[in-house]
């Protein structure tokens, strides 16, 4: 799957994008986030604060108990602040 | 019609408005620029870095452009919007909104641009002298 990073998250994380393999026992947007915290401190900094993550799948916005199953490119990144 | 644009390119405010003001089947034009403050809580700004994520910014601000024409029966609308380093002064997004008639053309603006500020994915990093700071969600 290709994840992509934006704003703070990129930032600390410190890559815009990567590819990673699912695990089998992630399903949900939520595992996925609890799968990155658990990887490495970089996503634990970027990650751990859950209520200010948001997430689109395949570019549109998406709850934290979205099922991955069919997901190619999940986004991730701060509340937007556009306009 | 709809047009969206989302360009790195400075925009004129002046010349969108002109060329739209040359369509004459509406009655009323509303039309909204966000610029870029001098001086926000932080202190005084010498940059705006807007990043981007440009597929879903672009097809979130189309469907918000066609629903706004759906609802309020627009007879024109066009969003730009730029990502990249802004300076001071300069424009960063507008929003045309023409009607037969005003109170469709305002309502429609504003739900144009409450829409983008919550669901368009950009991000804003304001720079100042010594220091970055990216800009937290108000809405």
């Amino acid at each position: 799957m290709r994840v992509l990073y934006f704003a703070k998250v990129r930032e600390i994380i410190g890559l815009p994008e990567e590819n990673i393999d699912l695990p089998s026992n992630v399903q949900t947007v939520e595992d996925f986030l609890d799968y990155l915290i658990s990887k490495e401190n970089k996503y634990d900094l970027a990650l751990s604060n859950k209520e200010t993550i948001h997430i689109a799948c395949d570019e549109n916005h998406v709850d934290k108990d979205f099922i991955l199953k069919n997901t190619k490119e999940i986004a991730i990144f701060p509340p937007v602040t556009g306009g | 019609m709809i047009t969206v644009k989302i360009q790195k390119e400075k925009f004129s405010p002046q010349k969108i408005l002109k060329s739209a003001e040359k369509d004459k089947r509406y009655g009323a034009l509303v039309s909204f620029i966000g610029s870029v403050r001098e001086e926000t809580n932080n202190g005084k700004v010498k940059k705006l870095f807007i990043e981007h994520y440009k597929n879903m910014a672009e097809r979130i601000i189309y469907k918000t452009a066609l629903n706004a024409e759906k609802k309020w029966n627009l007879d024109y609308c066009y969003i730009i919007h730029r990502y990249g380093t802004l300076k001071a002064g300069e424009s960063i997004v507008m929003v045309i909104t023409c009607s037969k008639h005003r109170k469709e053309a305002y309502a429609a603006n504003q739900y144009i641009i409450d829409w983008l500020k919550i669901n368009a994915p950009f991000w804003k990093k304001e720079i100042f002298e010594n220091k970055s700071k990216w800009v937290e969600q108000t809405l």
